[in-house]
């Protein structure tokens, strides 16, 4: 899930990670936002204030940070992702706080590692994998998600998220050439901003969720919106992005 | 040249520097006292935003003079109650923008909300709020 900031990205990423886990995925979030969103989209409340990955690593003498003896990448999604709600394993990279932070370095590091270490591996084969990167196009440029099969650029109908969107894409694409890039228009509300926001990055748009007062609402309250307003209409388009995605087009 | 280190750098006196930093509290975890005059906090009505400025207004009053928390895209009340009850930390200067149709408008067309409609509550508010930075104005 990539593209600019406050689009939404944690929303949909969390609320198709529930969808997908509801219908018998294992679904792994992987969780490289510096920012808090994701728990929250997910249900799962607000940061701890240690992640658990940090229990994976450990600091050298030169204060870099490295697997604990034993631990693996494999292991550590395996040993150290956080259950949320409908059986979603997440694995969190440290929040910045106020001293720095340790446990967002330390955190960071290991889910960078997962995120390479666990492409190939069979343990994870038939896993379904959901990256929420934070906003921007950095970590696309620097590869934070060799795992993607599909990229999902969130754009809404502004000009400075669609010019981002085709940024990001653009960056995606260069990293990782066989991977399928899908635009997701969010917060849609005339029948003409799909059209103008096409215009915009010069391509189709893959899918379309309608603005939705009842996710503004979740958000205002902090809840998952799949939970707070499961049969809104934003939800139901997110139920179609994720059975279009399984489609063979994108996979 | 990182944002802080470019604040440190420029010339303050008879000019006024905006930095628009990037999301989140990174650059205000590494600003040092005196890179900044005044550090604005904007936090709007939703959980996720209100965690982040709960933690960058902590930083804020320990590395500027001067800190004012804007409360944006407020509905009523109750939101500006959130906002306020959450990020704590008690502000001295709270500015409200309330949820701007010509703010989200400009934003749709690319525009300066200023130029869509610069009499429209929220910008009038944030007109104001550039008056009181700028000393045009005192604060309330």
């Amino acid at each position: 899930m990539i593209g600019k900031g406050g689009l939404g990205k944690s929303v949909i990423a969390g609320t198709l990670a529930r969808i997908a886990a509801r219908e018998g995925a294992q679904v792994l979030a992987l969780d490289s936002d510096p920012l808090p969103g994701l728990r929250f989209s997910l249900g799962s409340g607000p940061e701890p204030a240690e992640p658990l990955l940090l229990q994976a690593v450990e600091q050298d003498a030169t204060g870099r940070f490295g697997w604990r003896q034993g631990v693996t990448a494999v292991s550590a999604a395996q040993r150290f992702a956080s259950t949320a709600p409908d059986g979603v394993r997440v694995l969190h990279c440290g929040k910045v706080a106020g001293d720095g932070s340790r446990a967002a370095a330390g955190a960071t590091k290991a889910v960078w590692e997962v995120a390479h270490g666990i492409v190939d591996a069979p343990e994870f084969r038939e896993w379904t994998l959901i990256g929420d990167l934070p906003a921007g196009a950095r970590q696309t440029a620097e590869d934070w998600a060799p795992y993607a099969h599909t990229y999902l650029v969130v754009v809404q109908p502004t000009v400075q998220s669609a010019l981002t969107a085709r940024r990001v894409a653009r960056l995606a694409r260069q990293q990782s050439p066989d991977a399928a890039i899908a635009f997701v228009a969010n917060r849609v509300t005339t029948k003409s901003d799909v059209p103008h926001i096409e215009s915009w990055i010069g391509e189709p748009v893959f899918a379309s969720l309608p603005v939705d007062e009842e996710l503004a609402t979740a958000e205002r309250l902090g809840v998952a919106p799949i939970d707070h307003a499961p049969d809104s209409p934003a939800i139901e388009a997110m139920r179609r992005l994720a059975a279009a995605l399984e489609a063979p087009a994108t996979r | 040249m990182s944002a802080e280190q470019l604040l440190g750098e420029l010339e303050g006196e008879q000019q006024v520097v905006v930095g628009d930093l990037e999301a989140g509290v990174g650059t205000v975890v590494r600003l040092q006292p005196g890179q900044a005059d005044v550090i604005v906090v904007v936090a709007q009505p939703t959980a996720k935003s209100i965690e982040v400025a709960r933690r960058a207004f902590a930083l804020a009053v320990e590395r500027a003079p001067r800190v004012v928390l804007v409360a944006n895209r407020v509905r009523d009340e109750g939101d500006l109650e959130v906002i306020l009850a959450g990020v704590g930390g008690d502000p001295e200067e709270v500015v409200v923008v309330c949820d701007e149709p010509a703010i989200a408008l400009a934003d749709r067309d690319g525009r300066a909300a200023i130029d869509v409609d610069a009499d429209a509550p929220g910008v009038r508010a944030l007109i104001d709020l550039a008056d009181r930075l700028t000393g045009i104005a005192a604060p309330a």
